[in-house]
């Protein structure tokens, strides 16, 4: 007996929602579940150590003051997520780090007071800060009760070191400004020269990297060591790349991950690659039959990869000439189980351009190490 | 006991990979005949294909040769007919009792390997029941080995559900079929149920039970104002030290309930009922609306969790409202017990986005309740298509069998009355599936079950060529439409309203519509010559010459000299779709 159960989902309607995502395919599915093996407890987004740090500033900052209701708690941390990334696009003319950076800077520019209730990001709260790093942070044990699919801010908690790190990221780089009350709901301005008083570089302290690391040892320590192995891969070659990473380094489950992850991206080069050349360009190129029978496949029907196998089953046995036509129809099947749009050879959209190697999380782990984050359960 | 993360109901249904559906038993309460069309018959057959080409593609889907899905519902005004001809699902009302179980057996085959998922459920087939309502569901699968397995639990109480009714061949192939596999497998012994019997679901305390330490109820308020049957079942495990939470619908938006305005409906016999027998009732409000005003979803999950002093909870999920009626076992109801950790249970809570609610309480509409469904005449209507026509023909032609009719009954199909005994020769709209039976001023939908003509078991996989050549697209069928109502005579216009609302085919010009078709010459390209020419000799002989100028101007454009050059219509469009090929060219021709 293995019972499960669930709240049920919304399903939209069968119309045409522009979840293009980039995946006419369904290879970067599999890449996202192969990363999470590979890289766990961080995602893509989750490159800097600062962003562990404004999480928690914004979030100690938004529970220190009444009224402790969801709408009013957001607010003020929306805010201070605000002010960091205009002080931010202050000091670097609107190059920046966090997301948000051209908007802010926008509002930021040529004025002195910069209004705070505006939004630097559609859907700040998800498309941010919080969006980004609340998973990971709470994975690491620095906030509590924000695992879930639906999290209230106002219920979330820091733990005694996510308060450190947000303290030290506070005497750090906040230059005295009270952050407390220029994100207080009632203000709508911060002057500039306020914002110009904090420090908002994209580069840690010491401390806030060893809290980040003390963290992420404790969240190794229950999942294979996988974070420490990687740490031990970097520090061969201070690089972190899924052709060259020393698979000896690696648990087992991470070394079958990246194995079938290399398979993954010639599969991509091998199929994916011409599809798109064909959509945007109308030009066909041949896929080599030998594709079929790479690696990737088997993995997929182990991990139960049904739209990928639905496309090798169509594909395995048919001559080469026709394989272009069969990735279609599965595009085409996969696009109308997703409502997704569907693309047509020569019909040059623009998305069929932009082809980008999944990096399975690697760079956003090469990016924390750069910055000196080492978690390290194992010698 | 795995908690999931949220999927959609329907997610539940679909065919495991490489596997096709077989056969299935399904009970709700209430029944839309459009949800199962539209939404649950496609996911188990797989179909993925939209607009008007999804039902030709799942009525072919699943093969006469197989015993298809058996819908148990509650009938009477819980069940609505309206939807299309699909020749692979039954439906029957259950009488006596209220069928208000919600549940499902699904077998899965591929070759000759089984998969059977059990399913049981807060969810009725309906659309919010399968896509927008807050509902709950837990789910079981089978495929080899003899585990405990849901499925045995839940087929045992169909099976004997099955004996209380009238003898039905399709219930009983699909039983026998889903009985197959599980022969040897044990039952979980944890699906508490009152479907054939009265039993009371929670049971009684055991002897020297002490009370539990908190008990959470998810349920909407459908409880009658007057209603302390459901408090005083929950009572039995009270004291003064326990806290009860309720957890439900507020129809309005969370700043509204945090507010406290009116807006959530609950009854004052449960409110007080509980308040006497535990320390302390919390009412929590799950918002219908999100704060802007959208993303409108009813909570209509049932839910009981009795959390112990050691802080285990045991957590029963399935179709019973906190009411007497589906609490006592004056329903058919289906409730599966889990036991969990409070982790679990503060997550599954957490997702509602709840707030305690301290406004004012609003009475339940006074309904006029109802615990039993009358017998229905047993009719059956069964029509045989006559061969020669098109699975996706706008009308069958073919002979309307009704059997059981006796004295005092009457039988119509779209208002005009139809009087066995013997076949009568009729035409059927696919899309009218069903006949009404009338008793005095009683009146019962029964859907027809529709076979495809003798012999020809390919009949529902055969379309009209042009849906054929030109699938999954619409818009030559639309075209054609277009151009036959252009070519009637305004005088037979009048009145008819022959522009669906919303649709937006006549915002596009005449010529972009063309360059459209022109795009399905690239579909026409991949086939054989012969089948084009068969296809379009078909065409010729069954559309009228509107449709046949289409056709040929079409074929005209890319090879010139067909003939028919006097045509001004053909000669219209196929310069026009010359005219795309010399300033478009965008297509592979």
């Amino acid at each position: 007996m293995a019972l499960d159960v669930a709240w049920t989902d919304v399903m939209e309607p069968d119309d045409l929602r522009t979840r293009d995502g980039g995946d006419p395919l369904g290879f970067r599915a599999y890449a996202n579940r192969l990363a999470r093996e590979i890289v766990p407890g961080l995602t893509q987004a989750t490159a800097m150590t600062r962003g562990f740090g404004l999480l928690c500033l914004a979030l100690e900052v938004a529970m220190s003051q009444k009224p402790i209701d969801e709408p009013a708690v957001r607010e003020r941390f929306l805010r201070v997520e605000r002010i960091w990334v205009a002080a931010e696009a202050l000091r670097t003319n609107g190059e920046g780090w966090f997301p948000g950076k051209r908007r802010a800077w926008r509002l930021v520019k040529g004025v002195e007071e910069y209004p705070v209730d505006r939004p630097i990001l559609d859907q700040q709260l998800s498309t941010g800060v919080w969006g980004a790093y609340r998973r990971s942070l709470a994975a690491f044990g620095l906030i509590g009760g924000a695992r879930g699919r639906v999290v209230r801010l106002s219920q979330t908690v820091l733990a005694p070191s996510g308060h450190q790190l947000a303290n030290t990221l506070r005497s750090n780089a906040c230059g005295g400004v009270q952050l407390g009350r220029w994100a207080d709901e009632s203000n709508y301005e911060v002057p500039v020269a306020k914002l110009r008083l904090v420090d908002a570089d994209h580069s840690p302290t010491k401390e806030e990297v060893i809290l980040l690391s003390q963290g992420m040892t404790s969240y190794d320590s229950r999942h294979e060591s996988a974070l420490s192995h990687l740490r031990n891969a970097y520090e061969q070659h201070n690089e972190l790349d899924l052709k060259t990473i020393d698979l000896t380094a690696l648990s087992g489950r991470q070394r079958r991950a990246v194995e079938v992850a290399r398979s993954l991206v010639a599969a991509i080069e091998g199929i994916e690659r011409p599809f798109r050349d064909w959509v945007a360009t109308g030009e066909r190129t041949q896929i080599a039959k030998s594709i079929w029978s790479a690696d990737v496949w088997k993995a997929a029907k182990v991990d139960g990869e049904s739209e990928l196998m639905h496309l090798r089953d169509l594909a395995v046995d048919r001559p080469a000439a026709k394989a272009l036509d069969i990735v279609l129809g599965h595009h085409r099947w996969l696009a109308r189980r997703r409502g997704a749009p569907e693309w047509t050879p020569g019909d040059g959209r623009v998305a069929a351009l932009v082809v980008e190697a999944p990096t399975f999380t690697l760079r956003a782990a090469r990016s924390l190490f750069a910055e000196g984050v080492a978690p390290h359960v194992i010698a | 006991m795995s908690l999931r993360e949220p999927q959609p109901l329907l997610s539940l249904a679909a065919p495991p990979y490489g596997y096709s559906f077989h056969s299935g038993v399904w009970l709700t309460h209430d029944l839309s005949w459009k949800a199962v069309c539209d939404l649950l018959a496609p996911t188990l057959a797989g179909v993925t294909t939209a607009g008007e080409r999804r039902i030709q593609d799942t009525r072919a889907a699943v093969g006469p040769d197989v015993p298809g899905l058996v819908v148990l519902h509650a009938g009477g005004p819980m069940f609505a007919p309206e939807g299309q001809v699909l020749p692979w699902v039954r439906e029957r009302a259950v009488t006596g009792r209220r069928q208000h179980a919600k549940a499902a057996i699904l077998q899965f085959r591929s070759g000759h390997k089984t998969r059977t998922r059990a399913i049981v459920t807060s969810a009725n087939l309906t659309e919010g029941g399968l896509r927008t309502n807050w509902e709950l569901a837990v789910w079981d699968e089978h495929g080899v080995g003899s585990s405990p397995f849901l499925g045995v639990d839940l087929l045992s109480q169909i099976r004997k559900l099955a004996k209380e009714l009238t003898p039905d061949d399709h219930l009983a192939a699909a039983l026998k079929a889903l009985r197959g596999p599980l022969q040897g497998c044990p039952p979980t012994g944890e699906l508490l149920s009152s479907l054939t019997e009265p039993l009371l679901l929670f049971g009684r305390p055991k002897k020297n039970e002490p009370p539990v330490k908190r008990i959470v109820v998810v349920s909407p308020g459908f409880a009658g104002d007057t209603d302390k049957e459901a408090a005083a079942t929950m009572a039995q495990w009270c004291d003064k030290h326990t806290a009860v939470d309720i957890y439900t619908g507020y129809d309005g938006t969370a700043a509204a309930a945090s507010a406290g305005s009116p807006g959530l409906v609950l009854s004052a016999g449960l409110w007080h009922g509980l308040e006497k027998a535990a320390a302390n009732v919390t009412i929590h409000a799950v918002p219908r609306f999100g704060d802007d005003g959208t993303n409108a979803r009813t909570l209509h999950a049932k839910a009981y969790a009795f959390v112990n002093s050691t802080g285990r909870v045991e957590f029963l999920v399935g179709s019973a409202n906190c009411t007497g009626p589906g609490l006592n076992g004056d329903n058919r109801e289906m409730l599966v017990r889990l036991w969990i950790g409070t982790g679990d249970l503060t997550d599954l809570l957490t997702e509602l986005n709840a707030m305690e609610f301290k406004g004012e309480l609003t009475p339940p509409s006074a309904k006029v309740p109802f615990s039993t469904m009358a017998d229905r005449p047993t009719v059956d209507a069964a029509f045989a298509i006559a061969p020669g026509q098109m699975a996706d023909d706008t009308s069958w032609n073919g002979t309307m069998t009704i059997t059981g009719v006796t004295a005092g009954i009457t039988v119509s199909y779209r208002g005009k009355p139809l009087v066995p005994p013997g076949p009568l020769e009729m035409a059927l709209d696919p899309h009218v599936p069903f006949v009404e039976v009338r008793v005095g001023q009683r009146r019962w939908p029964i859907m027809i079950q529709v076979e495809a003509p003798p012999g020809d078991p390919g009949f529902w996989e055969r379309l009209t060529p042009e849906a054929t050549l030109d699938r999954p697209d619409r818009e030559l069928e639309q075209f054609l439409g277009d151009v036959r109502l252009a070519a009637t005579p305004a005088e037979q216009k009048a009145g008819k309203g022959q522009t669906p609302e919303g649709d937006d085919r006549f915002a596009i010009p005449v010529e972009q519509r063309l360059v459209r078709l022109a795009r399905h010459r690239r579909a026409l390209a991949r086939l054989s010559e012969p089948l084009i020419t068969a296809g379009l000799a078909t065409l010729l002989i069954h559309e009228p010459a509107e449709a046949r100028a289409v056709a040929y101007a079409i074929e005209a454009a890319y090879h010139p000299g067909h003939g028919t050059q006097n045509d001004p219509l053909l000669k219209a469009l196929t310069s026009s779709i010359a005219a795309f090929d010399v300033r478009g060219n965008d297509n592979d021709e």
